[in-house]
């Protein structure tokens, strides 16, 4: 990896072009003869040894392995090429040379930019053999995650892994400041995706259209916000057969995340610094005072209503000179400042004996936010965010048959944002975002906040003199793995047992406040008046308990393994339980007992099997345990007697699983099963004339579904994995068909004359099928190693089941097309005013349709626009996404850019502040957008791509509720995620003059360029969230 | 050997899921959550669960108040409009744009009422279980267990909630007493509207002497409850309505004969009007003058929302839906251009259409009066009937201390980038008495469901409609209201009022009445239907009025606001699509 010379720009350069053309070509020295053996040493470009080098003479084989002191001998004869190969290292053949005569003599190895071990981790830390493995993964690793800066490791993995989609949605993360959960807290389910202690507010994830579970070793958790220096790797797991061990949950794959293992060596010091400067993607751009008042005008006209500005405004907005009662507030650039600054620290240590081994991380993450602060505050009123984390791993060999891991993760998150209306940043956001320039002064000529009747809450005064907002989690991870190897008394047996106990606690403190807003006017006779809105309130001082959030887990399990000649026999019976307390719910209790049987014949056969009970507490009693199972098969045809001639290929093995998958306890609710009542002692229905508080007995909505299991899926995987020429090109390719069903949707028949509301019932089917293909190329043309490596997917979706009502039309049918398709009027342009003298159709109940109102398709021809001419308008296409790699490493220089995108998604502009603008705010109108000039006008017919304009909302134009693809616009995008630059000091003078202190300067930048097919907002964050950011960060790494 | 060890294994494994899932520290099934024998249990001889439960029953009763998305349903008649220009759901109302797959919440509602008859079967299945102990005193004067009433209470919510959907829609599903589980077949056929008409009235007839009466003894904590006369007055407004044309002389036409007997009678019955007089007179020979006078008109018109019932004060209030003791109103619909404790929103805009409908001082309509009380297009507020002021707000007129002002520019209504008044008017009823104070303060407010002027004006329309012309009985009824409204008595002691009037001239006489005395109580909307008039109301435009001032005078000149489209179909609403497109035995209203 790190290569102890010199580097140029040019040849950097010139290298990114040579990618493409280089042809893989041996290094050739002089020969000279001898016939004697040598003794070499293998180091990598530490100049530490490497343990287990396969040396072969080209030819011929196998004939020498390197010892832990990287050291090997071997016989040759003049004119041999040497192979060496290692699982880390890239492949290196060389021709025996002069030099290579005698001991002492080195040969460096360099480590394999796209790495891929021999051995693919799962859920509890096990090193599975990569050969045998049938299922479909996709892992990244430590060098690949510290690329990116974050407060999750999410950024790292986006566009990395083969089957993951992620769509940002946020710019950072939503405080956490009330309970995450659906209502209220009681028996209620914590929203889909973002589940109580989960802290990912940011991120949409989705692998083969479900959220993966998040294991952190071997510990259930949805923990993203970690340091990527602890993470040895992040694998993910998509197929029946590796997610069989999630029993009930195993449709839903799993994201496996391995802290960093302790390493039997000397101590190993790794120190990381890193300040980043975070600026906004993309802002809304709103009209200046000017152009708002005479578009307001306009709209006011067109609705036939009395302008409300006069000429006199019109140059008093433009020239400024009645900043009072013309104001012109950019409220963006008024509130907000043009970057902040993240910093990261990371400190590891690693080192140990054959005894006993340790890992610790300790790590600060710091992100700033974007508000204006004032110095008056004797407090912080910015949005911030800083994480204290400190992960150890301790390995003890306790007996020879006896070892024993321990895991400690603690963590310490806090938040700070500005007071804003009492609840935070979020709706800070929005208000800025629909508050007009033309709103009121920031301040009035006597210095007090401006404001008036429909403003009531000066933007300036929520920004920095509305108090604050803090938020904490806590939380603590401890696991234990005890393993005892009985191999003495039955060769190949072993029992192991995990403990873990996991809490995590957040809370809020609200230190907010409220100043009074003034409108001033000035009276015809001159005298000027304020008038007080708003409720002034003095700093207050809550504290809120967001969250306890405990997690009990324990697991036995018996392992067999064991070798009968060319048979590798394997098998593993697990037993596991959980005890969830979520608040003040009764405790969830999700347990497996898990079976699993796997067979091997000659590396070159495979099979494996297994079957999971998974029961859950929160079900019917009698329908609380489930069955679960797959099977899976393997088959490496390169190691075929026939493919021996096949130099090249060193891998072409056929895969493939079926199983039978569920996804539950998430869709049990809370004892959904029982149709019970509440009691609300102090609420509701005041009684008699005493008014006193009435109590409210209600039968629970919805109905009880004494059925309600969980969802199910028969999910087949088959795979490809191929590899060429001494590995330099890796190539995977899954097929998959998801077949779902028994999924929780409400009943056809759903007759209101019931009177109560129905509960979901396992009813509906629905198929995901799709491609996921990644392929890497890795070589190096001398010293310069280089590497491009890719990742493609679709997804095709389908309902197959739906209990629809009947339709008059097929196209109001939901069944049959992909899921989450968009429906919707379809919009052909702008009604003329032909086109009205027509008669064309249009909707009833609205009283001023004009030309430049938005023209519908009838497409039931019945001379109306309805319900009834809604068709699929969006999200009909297979979605697609992908990530490209490509790096490049000469001597101590690195870089690598990773490039992400998906397309064939739509989006649905459905904020109509941004897409109409001028809606009511209480007595007045909002704000409008630069993109409105391009309305509807009797002069601009042929050019408007926006309607006519309106004031104070248009329902028409916008669908009537029934959405319309004018504002189906296509979210396809390809981003630079990120690119990064590095230059590692070279080895001489680390070990000349930093006694053996290495040293890396590095450059990293996210989200850098966007080329997106839709130019008025970001492809992924919309205006009304906290923007996405570009990062630009630089940061030193030192280890020895 | 090997074999032993591995059950060992799994009989351990099996031991630890056994052990933790029997985790005793918790209980099995969440304690917050119990189950109907708890709600109706045989050892609760309070009842509390089952009193607690048919509270629940009580929150389904229709809030007026702003109750129609933060708009009274009268600003989606012609006398008044929402101040929201961003289509609010009274504007979407007002001019017809809803089908049946739109609803528009909470008018069209169609599954909230049959939640209210569910929870209510819940009581009538389950409530005689409870062992009561406590009892209460009926009217007339017998003691009975609290079960009675209980039971009783659900009928008449139960009917109470029945009549709200025939009102909307003809005759729909009576369910009985069943409570439909999951599974059920619950494809019914909507009952004709005779039937529905003979079921409710029945019930009510059954239920009354299991009600209380309205001078209760423990009034301060069931004053809410519904009394016999709550159920009487509710048989009055059900028999008015069932006479009315769009139900009995000219039903919405369609060519389905099954459909026919769904959206009314088949044919009609003059003796249905009778029917109606009867009920209300029936209603004030018991309680009112010729009764045992419990119930009569309060003295003061603004009294009559501001508190309870009271034999001294309001003893006009018969049954009521509660409201806090708040300022919502005030603060929801007072007029903008105050601050502080004094803002309001200005929500409801009285229409000029409601403000002409109001007599002169002396009962006489504009233009037809003596020369004592003009009337001034350019002064059109003065000598007016006193309810005009407590009903609207108007320019000039006294408000938290100061005169309002709704003239183009006033501090009520300014010109520049804000929306205030969209008529010049402000709407006055349901707030408190806040003409000469600085700033609002909380009271009562109390959403009156049925008072006695009701009643008054039920009989007065019934009576005239069954007779050829109006008896005397009439003609007492509506001067009884004019007379605390404050209207001159005049010479001939008539109130304003003709002698000998026609049957046709009294029914104009009756209707206007109703308007203006009962304003934004959500009659207006249901009674130009009932009367199948809407076609002919809304082929004028509502108007607004538009006030210049300049230094010497004041200019008031009507504006048109926008105009209604109302449509035959529109008399009825439509069944929700869904429901009709799930259940084969339901029909759709004619021309939805």
């Amino acid at each position: 990896m790190i290569i102890n010379n010199k580097f140029s720009y040019k040849s950097l350069f010139l290298s990114i072009w040579l990618v493409i053309i280089i042809i893989p070509t041996n290094i050739t020295a002089q020969t000279s003869i001898t016939g004697a053996k040598i003794t070499n040493q293998v180091l990598d470009t530490y100049g530490s040894p490497i343990d287990g080098v396969e040396i072969g003479i080209k030819g011929s084989g196998l004939t020498s392995t390197t010892n832990t002191d990287g050291v090997f001998e071997l016989a040759y004869t003049p004119g041999d090429i040497l192979t060496y190969t290692h699982d880390r290292f890239l492949y290196h053949e060389a021709k025996v040379s002069r030099i290579d005569i005698g001991s002492g003599v080195k040969i460096h190895l360099q480590e394999k930019p796209v790495n891929t071990p021999g051995y693919i981790t799962g859920p509890y830390g096990e090193k599975n053999d990569r050969d045998s493995y049938v299922g479909s993964e996709s892992t990244v690793y430590t060098s690949q995650l510290t690329k990116s800066m974050g407060t999750t490791i999410i950024p790292g993995i986006t566009g990395r892994i083969a089957g993951l989609n992620v769509i940002q949605g946020r710019g950072t993360r939503l405080h956490n400041t009330s309970a995450n959960a659906s209502d209220g807290i009681i028996g209620s389910v914590p929203l889909f995706g973002r589940r109580d202690e989960s802290d990912n507010s940011e991120f949409f994830m989705s692998a083969r259209g479900q959220a993966p579970i998040v294991i952190v070793d071997g510990i259930r958790r949805d923990f993203y916000s970690i340091d990527p220096d602890a993470i040895e790797s992040i694998s993910l797991q998509k197929d029946a057969l590796s997610s069989m061990f999630l029993g009930m949950q195993s449709s839903r794959g799993a994201l496996i995340i391995t802290t960093k293992d302790p390493v039997e060596n000397a101590l190993h010091v790794s120190f990381t610094s890193r300040v980043g400067i975070n600026s906004p993607v993309k802002m809304p751009k709103p009209l200046n005072a000017h152009q708002y008042a005479w578009l307001l005008n306009e709209a006011l006209q067109n609705d036939g209503k009395l302008p409300i500005y006069s000429y006199d405004d019109f140059s008093k907005f433009k020239d400024g000179s009645s900043p009072y009662l013309h104001p012109n507030v950019n409220w963006y650039d008024e509130l907000l400042n043009k970057n902040s600054v993240s910093q990261y620290y990371n400190l590891n240590v690693s080192g140990g004996n054959n005894v006993a081994r340790y890992f610790v991380s300790l790590g600060y993450t710091g992100q700033g936010g974007l508000f204006k602060t004032s110095p008056d505050n004797s407090y912080n009123t910015n949005l911030d965010y800083q994480r204290y984390l400190i992960t150890s791993k301790v390995d003890v060999n306790i007996t020879d048959d006896f070892t024993a891991n321990i895991t400690l993760i603690g963590r310490i998150e806090d938040g700070n944002q500005p007071g804003g209306n009492g609840d935070g940043y979020s709706s800070l956001l929005h208000t800025i975002f629909t508050t007009p320039n033309t709103a009121y002064p920031i301040r009035n000529p006597n210095g007090s906040w401006g404001g008036n009747i429909s403003f009531t809450n000066n933007l300036m005064s929520q920004t920095f003199n509305s108090g604050y907002i803090k938020d904490s989690s806590r939380d603590i991870l401890g696991s234990i793995n005890l393993d005892y190897d009985f191999s003495k008394i039955v060769q190949g047996l072993s029992v192991s047992t995990i403990g873990s106990i996991t809490t995590q606690s957040r809370s809020a403190v609200f230190r907010t406040k409220r100043d009074p807003v003034y409108a001033y006017t000035i009276s015809q006779s001159g005298n000027p008046s304020y008038a007080m809105y708003g409720t002034p309130s003095s700093q207050i001082n809550n504290f809120r308990s967001v969250g306890n959030y405990q997690d009990m887990y324990f697991q036995l399990a018996v392992n067999y393994k064991r070798q009968f000649g060319l048979h590798d026999i394997g098998g593993r019976l697990m037993g596991d339980t959980r005890t969830i307390l979520n608040n003040y719910d009764l405790p969830e209790v999700p347990s497996n007992i898990i079976g699993d049987l796997s067979y091997r014949f000659d590396n070159k056969y495979f099979a494996q099997a297994a079957l999971a009970e998974s029961y859950y507490n929160r079900y019917a009693p009698g329908k609380r345990w489930g069955t679960f199972y797959s099977i899976g098969l393997g088959w490496d045809v390169s190691k075929e007697s026939f493919m021996e001639s096949w130099d090249n290929i060193s891998r072409l093995k056929l895969r493939g699983v079926y199983g039978l998958t569920g996804n539950g306890i998430t869709n049990s609710a809370y004892y959904i099963y029982r149709q019970t009542y509440s009691y609300h002692g102090t609420a509701w229905y005041p009684m008699g004339t005493s008014q006193s508080p009435g109590n409210f007995t209600t039968e629970n909505q919805p109905l009880a579904n004494p059925n309600i299991t969980w969802e199910k899926a028969r999910k087949v995987n088959i795979g490809v994995d191929l590899s060429l020429f001494n590995d330099k090109i890796e190539f995977t390719s899954d097929f998959y068909v998801d077949n779902y069903f028994d999924l929780l949707q409400s009943r056809g028949k759903s007759i209101e004359l019931m009177g109560a509301a129905y509960p979901a019932e396992n009813i509906g089917k629905s198929r995901l099928q799709g491609v996921e293909l990644s392929l890497a190329y890795q070589n190096n043309f001398k010293r310069l190693n280089y590497y491009i490596s890719g990742n493609w997917n679709i997804q095709y979706s389908k309902v197959l089941f739906m209990d629809e009502q009947e339709h008059p039309h097929d196209y109001l049918y939901r069944t049959g097309k992909p899921v989450g398709a968009h429906f919707g009027l379809t919009a052909d342009g702008f009604l003329t005013a032909k086109d009205i003298a027509n008669g064309y159709p249009v909707m009833q109940g609205f009283d001023n349709i004009q030309p430049g109102d938005v023209k519908y398709i009838d497409k039931n021809k019945d001379g109306v626009i309805d319900e009834f001419d809604v068709s699929m308008i969006g999200g009909d296409k297979p979605l697609s996404f992908f990530g490209i790699d490509i790096g490049l490493q000469y001597k101590g220089f690195e870089f690598s850019m990773l490039w992400q995108g998906v397309y064939n998604r739509d989006i649905y502009l459905g904020d109509r502040n941004f897409t109409e603008g001028f809606l009511q705010i209480n007595q007045h109108y909002g704000q409008a957008f630069e993109h409105m000039q391009n309305r509807w006008t009797p002069e601009n017919a042929s050019n408007a791509t926006l309607p006519r304009l309106s004031a104070g909302g248009n329902d028409y134009n916008y669908g009537n509720h029934w959405s319309s693809s004018l504002w189906m616009k296509s979210g396809n995008f390809i981003r630079l995620k990120n690119m990064y630059i590095a230059y590692n000091l070279p080895e001489t003078i680390s070990r000349n003059y930093l006694s053996g202190l290495r040293v890396k300067f590095f450059m990293g930048t996210q989200n850098l360029f966007t080329f997106s097919a839709i130019d008025l907002v970001d492809p992924e964050v919309g205006f009304t969230s906290y923007p996405l950011q570009k990062n630009i960060n630089f940061g030193v790494n030192v280890k020895f | 050997m090997r074999q032993n060890k591995l059950y060992t294994v799994i009989a351990c494994m099996g031991m630890l899921l056994v052990g933790v899932s029997c985790m005793d520290n918790y209980e099995k099934l969440p304690v917050d959550q119990f189950t109907g024998e708890y709600v109706f249990s045989v050892t609760d001889s309070m009842g509390t669960q089952a009193s607690s439960f048919l509270n629940s029953i009580y929150d389904l009763l229709p809030e007026g108040h702003n109750g129609v998305g933060g708009d009274y349903l009268d600003a989606a008649s012609d006398d008044a409009i929402s101040i929201k220009q961003n289509d609010p759901s009274v504007y979407q109302l007002a001019v017809g744009r809803y089908s049946a797959n739109s609803r528009i919440y909470p008018v069209m509602e169609w599954g909230r009422y049959y939640e209210g008859i569910r929870k209510a079967n819940i009581i009538i299945n389950n409530i005689d279980v409870v062992p009561y102990k406590t009892t209460f005193i009926n009217f007339n004067k017998e003691v009975k267990p609290l079960n009675y009433t209980v039971k009783a209470e659900a009928r008449f919510l139960r009917t109470f909630f029945y009549f709200e959907l025939v009102k909307r829609y003809g005759g729909v599903p009576i369910i009985g007493d069943s409570i439909y589980q999951l599974g059920d077949n619950i494809e019914l056929p909507r009952n004709t509207f005779e039937e529905c008409i003979d079921y409710m009235v029945n019930e009510l007839d059954e239920i009354k002497y299991d009600l209380r009466s309205i001078t209760m003894p423990e009034a301060s904590v069931f004053a809410h409850a519904a009394t016999i006369e709550a159920a009487m007055a509710l048989k009055s407004r059900i028999l008015l309505f069932a006479a009315s044309p769009l139900y009995n002389e000219k039903p919405v036409t369609t060519d389905n004969s099954k459909l026919k007997e769904l959206v009314g009678y088949e044919s009609f019955n003059n003796e249905r009007w009778k029917k109606a007089a009867d009920a209300a007179m029936d209603f004030m020979d018991t309680f009112g003058s010729n009764g045992n006078r419990s119930v009569g008109l309060t003295n003061n018109f603004t009294e009559i929302f501001l508190g309870f019932y009271s034999g001294a004060v309001n003893p006009e209030l018969i049954f009521f839906r509660q409201g806090g003791r708040n300022k919502n109103i005030e603060t929801n619909n007072g007029p903008l251009g105050f601050t502080g404790n004094s803002l309001g929103n200005g929500r409801t805009n009285p229409t000029q259409n409601l403000v002409d409908a109001f007599p002169m001082k002396d009962g006489k309509a504009r233009g037809e009066s003596s020369e004592q009380y003009p009337y001034n297009s350019q002064r059109p507020y003065d000598n007016r009937d006193p309810r005009l002021q407590l009903t609207v707000l108007y320019n000039g007129a006294d408000w938290l201390g100061r005169q309002l002002q709704t003239y183009r520019g006033g501090a009520n209504n300014p010109t520049g980038s804000a929306e205030y008044t969209r008529t010049s008017y402000y709407m006055r009823k349901f707030m408190g008495n806040f003409e000469n104070t600085n700033e609002y303060d909380n009271n009562y407010h109390l959403w009156v469901i049925f008072r006695y002027a009701e009643i008054l004006l039920n009989y007065a329309e019934a009576s005239n409609e069954y007779t050829d012309s109006p008896s005397r009985e009439v003609y007492d009824a509506i001067i009884a209201l004019r007379a605390r409204a404050g209207i001159e008595a005049g010479d001939n002691n008539m109130y304003g009022l003709k002698d000998n009037m026609s049957k046709k001239e009294m029914r104009t006489v009756i209707q206007n009445e109703r308007r203006i005395e009962m304003a934004f109580e959500e009659h207006r909307f249901w009674d130009i239907r009932r009367w199948r008039v809407a076609q002919d109301v809304f082929a004028n435009p509502l108007k607004g009025m538009s006030i210049i001032r300049t230094v010497s005078s004041e200019t008031y000149t009507e504006t048109d606001l926008f105009k209604v489209n109302f449509e035959e179909k529109h008399y009825l609403l439509p069944i929700p699509y869904s429901e009709v497109n799930k259940n084969g035995n339901l029909i759709q209203n004619p021309g939805w």
